[in-house]
């Protein structure tokens, strides 16, 4: 029950992605999903619905096909052979990892630099005081 | 214990199969990007997305302080009306009359909508419009809005296209300056035009209005013309050396655009 719900929010977030990533906002909206989503579950299901979901991204923004599967696959395969080799889930590398790959798309597929740098400023803060509220105890005890 | 690490294991090996699968079938789809499947598919996304996408293209485009709305338009018209009038004082009048020009333009034209954009809002690097082959362009047709350059068709879909603006940097076309008709090429530099290889002897000056040369191929496909490219803001002039650059800004706000027209054939 909670799965399909993850899936269904999963799935709603991603078609509202298509619509504003191919029309009114320049930031990649389906990338940060896709990789976040596949952090939270690597099930088979969710990997082949973000692989079609990345076609469609391409397939409007007219971008080379296939790019955008392409840049959440292999940065799940860095996180992953970190894992197996360092035997960690440490949260900032994933956040770190996702960062360069925000970035690295961004550059090589025309998203707007100065979107990117705002909305990742607002991350960052957001993603700094949440740390803080989870290490006092505040929050997810 | 031994288990619980053995299962472990078995679904780390099957998460990094998925991965590898993935990985490969988009390198696969990268390579055959230009097949007629991936083209199809394509086609139906666009076609299934386009309504949703022109509306919410359109939220927020609207001006919201008509006097700002006026002052645009006028400034507009304004540098229009010296680049025509400085065309007119270089020419003659007999057949270089914009009347005429704009006659033979609207035979031509063909409207569209534009539903996305890449780049940045205010300079985007391209537009996604939604016509296509099947309602007669091709790549290399010229874009216009009024008399503005807004950009050139770079890949055409059966029912969309891709659109370069003078922004980008893989955009280059041939150009002068309307009041001394000093030559040069205008390329793109992310957020400004730089118009170069202009002969040490021919005079830049700011405020210069930068017009094109005409790029026109044997099927009559391609950038006509006398149509406003951008302003110029800055010029870039060193004696010892054989040529001058200039930067030169956009006329048109692209982050207002909805409509715009490919030049389909003169």
């Amino acid at each position: 029950m909670r799965r399909a719900g993850f899936f269904v929010s999963l799935f709603c977030l991603a078609v509202l992605s298509f619509l504003f990533e191919s029309s009114m906002v320049s930031f990649p909206l389906f990338l940060i999903l896709g990789l976040t989503a596949l952090s939270l579950d690597r099930s088979f299901n969710i990997s082949f619905f973000l692989f079609l979901g990345g076609l469609v991204v391409d397939s409007l923004r007219g971008m080379p096909f296939g790019s955008t599967p392409f840049f959440i696959f292999v940065t799940m395969l860095i996180l992953f052979l970190y894992e197996k080799y360092f035997g960690s889930r440490d949260i900032m590398v994933i956040i770190v990892v996702f960062l360069i790959a925000v970035i690295i798309y961004s550059i090589l597929l025309s998203y707007s630099l100065l979107q990117l740098t705002i909305v990742g400023f607002i991350l960052l803060i957001v993603s700094l005081i949440s740390m803080f509220l989870i290490k006092r105890g505040i929050i997810l005890r | 214990m031994r288990d619980i690490q053995k299962e472990n294991r078995i679904f780390r090996k099957r998460n990094l199969t998925y991965i590898l699968i993935f990985l490969v079938l988009s390198s696969l789809f990268y390579f055959y990007r230009n097949s007629s499947p991936v083209s199809f598919f394509q086609e139906t996304l666009f076609n299934i997305f386009s309504t949703p996408r022109e509306a919410i293209y359109n939220l927020g485009r609207k001006e919201k302080n008509a006097g700002t709305l006026t002052l645009k338009k006028q400034n507009e018209e304004l540098i229009k009306k010296l680049a025509d009038y400085e065309l007119m004082k270089r020419d003659n009048e007999a057949y270089k009359s914009q009347f005429d020009e704009a006659t033979d333009y609207s035979q031509t034209l063909l409207a569209a909508k534009i539903i996305g954009y890449l780049g940045d809002a205010k300079y985007p690097s391209s537009f996604v419009i939604n016509k296509g082959k099947k309602q007669g362009v091709a790549e290399g047709m010229a874009v216009v809005s009024k008399k503005f350059l807004v950009g050139k068709i770079i890949k055409a879909g059966d029912n969309y296209s891709v659109v370069t603006t003078p922004v980008n940097t893989k955009f280059s076309t041939l150009a002068k300056l309307t009041d001394t008709n000093a030559n040069g090429i205008v390329s793109g530099k992310n957020d400004l035009m730089v118009f170069e290889r202009v002969v040490i002897t021919d005079i830049l000056k700011k405020d210069g209005i930068v017009v094109t040369k005409g790029e026109v191929n044997e099927n009559g496909i391609g950038i006509l013309p006398d149509i406003i490219i951008g302003k110029i803001t800055s010029v870039s002039k060193n004696e010892t050396e054989p040529f001058q650059s200039a930067e030169v800004l956009p006329v048109i706000d692209y982050a207002k655009l909805t409509t715009v027209f490919v030049v389909k054939s003169m």
